[in-house]
């Protein structure tokens, strides 16, 4: 069931309406609905999955249970070790088997070696790698001693599980999370509204920007060879578009359903092709899991306390395991590499945190050198985001060396009648960038937009946004993300 | 929350009371890659030298090609000049729709250009709208209240379980309030196949063999990957078919809303001068309703190239382009028995009631 989809429009306000009419009186039965009606939203993708699901839930529950009630530091280690080793070993073979098995066959290829290996067939689980992100985060914190674990089965299973962020996160944490499972929610009417314009700004960014960038990025990607260097690099900036819209947006959406419930959820995007630098790009693109990975696997390897050696090597780590989660495949992993080295510069020079604020605080436009920053920050990001989308390394070499030729500075669009219309995609981008701008310092774009003007004004904007939305909804497109 | 609400209701109110107004005034232009394709089909000036005509879906279009057919009438002394009018992806409502706006269409023609004799209307499938397509406007643009009605009351007749009624009756209420309330007025939706050549197939008549469909359609071409790594299944809606054809209760499947609106059509038809022959397509997933249902028609409305073990040919792999369709041989072959059946039914003394 995805979030732009009819089947998720009926679902949502019947689970609104049993939660705030039917269920409120009684937090415990509040929470059983959304349990099961979380359950339910998983099950609509493949009803075997959610035993995984269920699984992965009891172990972290026992897990974080035997943690804090084991007395000796080794007893703690141990179960943690447990929990560890068992969700990343789900990850393993439902994500990673056939990668591995395929990467040890090539190597030993290499060698003059034919070893038969043979892969699975599986589906990867929807989801599997922000849930099993969830449920270690919740065990290490109880090891670190930062919460005690929950007794009460039900939220703990609602905090893995709840709907808004089950599939493509943001990947919660127990301490920010678990808290607000244990309150009783009162309905707000500024939290609810403020949700619904969310959810529609999510749309927006999903159905009207990302899925009609979608269709010219996998034109051009698709048929790479067809194409020279500027239409190449106008399919780059496509996908970049594409894949800000497509996971902003779902977060965005995540973030509002969440509200129409009483939750505040993490923020997981920040305006992050404002950025001047690529240290500043990863505090505002997919923050919770940039976090996730600098709590639990930057700060225990020593973070930036060591000398510049061990904070260049802890922050390799850490960006080519980013790459990996992503997906089992050399490409992301490159990709992880490449931001790796694009942020070197500020952490040898230790310039990583100069820029903590969002770029022209307070003022309408940015500095020319804040322009330049950006612009340079922007391109790197775009260049780096050719091997996310390319099926192969060889494809985002081959894309890349095609691509920076003496045809990058000619006309994008000629002799490629295709792609003409393409050109109204792109002043909608430009649009959308220019509210974006004028939002920056809010949560969300239009998170202030109009607030002060009168209601029939305020409405024809969100009609505005409701037409676009429709006229741009042909079918549904699956959200990138919900294959991590 | 009653502020909440309240402030929800309104909005979404005033929209579609918007929507509703504007839908009226601007009534849905249905535009994608076949738009070219029906708009010019089914404008009725452009068939006047046409004697027949054939109607229906993919079958249709991939399968019956009137050049075949005319040169297989005239070996038996019957002289047609044809064109096939068939549009993918169609369910029996929709093509029972377009072709009543295509009589309406015809019967507005000067006398000396209506020279229509037959209209072979392939009896297909009504199935549920899946969910994937529900907001796709070719789904929605032909669900007007009328269709609705006849939608509901079909479903309401057939054979299916409970939950298969229920989730096709919802499919087509949204599907016609999309058409109502949706955003339909504004339409920036581009035509991708803006080529008549192509709309109309090689023939310039409407023919689109599998093979040519392939070279245009990466999605024909999936389909025949996955029809050739597995062809068994073909094997199983071919035991399927046989099993539909024989010892079958026909009552129990008979559809009275189709009955009715079958035999009004075939009504209006008459009212033109023209003959309309439902004809039955090989490679459906069942027949059980499509037999019952024909079964209450006269039976000199009705050609039946079905049944696997009369027509074994038609069902071959050999014969195949995927599950559901005929590849160019199937189709030469599909022609030659649609012209037998039809010759054998309309030749000098038999009297179409």
């Amino acid at each position: 069931m995805l979030f732009n989809s009819i089947s998720f429009a009926i679902f949502l306000p019947i689970v609104f309406f049993l939660y705030w009419f039917v269920f409120n009186r009684s937090l415990k039965w509040q929470n059983m609905l959304l349990l099961a009606a979380s359950y339910f939203f998983y099950s609509c993708w493949d009803w075997r999955f959610l035993f995984l699901l269920a699984f992965s839930t009891l172990l972290d529950y026992f897990s974080g249970l035997a943690i804090h009630n084991s007395s000796g530091i080794n007893k703690r280690k141990i179960w943690l070790a447990i929990s560890v080793v068992i969700n990343l070993g789900f990850l393993a073979v439902f994500k990673y088997y056939n990668f591995f098995a395929e990467s040890f066959a090539a190597f030993v290829g290499g060698f003059g070696f034919k070893p038969h290996i043979s892969t699975l067939s599986v589906i990867l689980p929807v989801g599997i790698s922000f849930y099993t992100f969830h449920g270690l985060s919740y065990v290490f914190d109880i090891y670190n001693r930062k919460i005690v674990p929950s007794t009460n089965f039900v939220e703990y299973s609602l905090f893995v599980s709840f709907f808004p962020l089950l599939v493509a996160g943001p990947i919660e944490r127990a301490t920010h999370l678990l808290p607000q499972m244990e309150k009783r929610r009162i309905f707000r009417n500024e939290q609810a509204v403020d949700g619904l314009r969310q959810i529609l700004w999510g749309l927006f960014k999903k159905i009207v920007i990302a899925d009609s960038c979608a269709e010219y990025a996998n034109m051009i990607f698709n048929n790479a060879g067809s194409y020279s260097g500027s239409t190449l690099a106008l399919g780059a900036l496509f996908f970049t578009f594409q894949i800000y819209g497509d996971f902003s947006g779902y977060s965005d959406i995540a973030l509002g359903v969440a509200r129409l419930f009483g939750f505040e959820l993490l923020k997981n995007f920040s305006f992050p092709y404002f950025s001047r630098d690529i240290a500043e790009f990863w505090r505002r693109w997919h923050i919770s899991l940039s976090s996730w990975f600098r709590d639990y696997l930057y700060y225990p390897l020593g973070g930036s306390r060591g000398g510049t050696w061990l904070r260049v090597r802890n922050t390799f780590i850490i960006f080519l395991v980013s790459g990996f989660w992503h997906g089992a495949n050399w490409t992301f992993i490159i990709w992880g590499g490449l931001n790796a080295l694009f942020i070197m510069p500020s952490i040898i020079f230790k310039t990583n945190r100069n820029n903590l604020d969002i770029v022209a605080k307070g003022r309408m436009l940015p500095t020319i050198r804040e322009a330049l920053q950006m612009a340079v920050t922007f391109g790197l990001t775009v260049f780096a985001w050719i091997f996310f989308r390319a099926k192969s390394v060889g494809d985002a070499l081959s894309f890349i060396g095609r691509m920076f030729t003496s045809e990058l500075f000619a006309n994008p669009f000629s002799g490629h009648p295709e792609l003409l219309l393409s050109r109204i995609t792109l002043a909608l981008v430009l649009v959308f960038m220019l509210i974006e701008w004028n939002g920056r310092e809010s949560n969300y774009a239009i998170e202030r937009v109009m607030l002060t003007r009168k209601m029939p004004v305020r409405w024809a904007f969100y009609f505005s946004l409701v037409v676009l939305i429709f006229i741009s909804a042909g079918k549904e497109e699956q959200f990138i993300y919900f294959q991590f | 929350m009653k502020l909440f609400l309240t402030r929800l209701f309104l909005f979404t109110g005033l929209v579609i009371i918007l929507n509703l107004v504007l839908n009226l005034a601007f009534p849905i232009q249905y535009k994608d890659s076949y738009s070219i394709r029906k708009q010019y089909l089914f404008d009725a000036h452009h068939i006047a030298s046409r004697n027949a005509l054939f109607f229906g879906t993919s079958r249709t279009r991939n399968h019956i090609n009137p050049a075949d057919f005319d040169a297989e009438n005239r070996l038996s002394k019957c002289q047609t000049s044809s064109f096939n009018m068939g549009l993918p992806a169609s369910n029996l409502a929709e093509t029972s729709y377009l072709y009543e706006r295509f009589l309406e269409q015809y019967r507005g023609l000067p006398k000396n250009e209506r020279k229509l004799r037959y209209v072979l209307f392939e009896f297909h499938e009504f199935g549920p709208v899946s969910l994937k397509n529900l907001t796709a406007e070719k789904s929605f643009y032909w669900v007007d209240f009328k269709n609705l009605s006849f939608a509901v009351d079909y479903t309401l007749a057939t054979y299916l379980k409970s939950h298969q009624k229920l989730q096709m009756i919802s499919g087509y209420v949204s599907s016609f309030l999309l058409r109502t309330v949706g955003f339909n007025y504004i339409n920036i939706r581009h035509d991708e196949d803006l080529n008549l050549r192509s709309a109309l197939g090689n023939g310039g008549r409407g023919f689109v063999s599998r093979e040519e469909a392939e070279g245009k359609s990466l999605r024909v071409k999936e389909a025949r990957d996955e029809f050739l790594a597995d062809t068994t299944r073909l094997i199983k809606r071919m035991e399927l078919a046989e099993h539909d054809f024989s010892g079958l209760s026909f009552s129990r499947y008979r559809n009275q809303p189709n009955v009715d609106r079958l035999l009004d059509l075939i009504k209006k038809s008459k009212a033109q001068g023209i003959d309309l022959i439902f004809v039955v397509q090989p490679r459906l997933g069942d027949y059980k309703e499509i037999l019952g249902t024909l079964k209450a028609l006269p039976a000199r409305h009705a050609i039946v190239i079905a049944n696997p073990k009369q027509y074994q040919d038609l069902w071959a792999v050999r014969n195949s382009s995927d599950i559901g369709h005929l590849n160019v041989k199937g189709a030469k072959l599909f022609n030659r028995y649609l012209s037998d059946e039809f010759v054998r039914l309309v030749k000098p003394g038999t009297k179409i009631q």
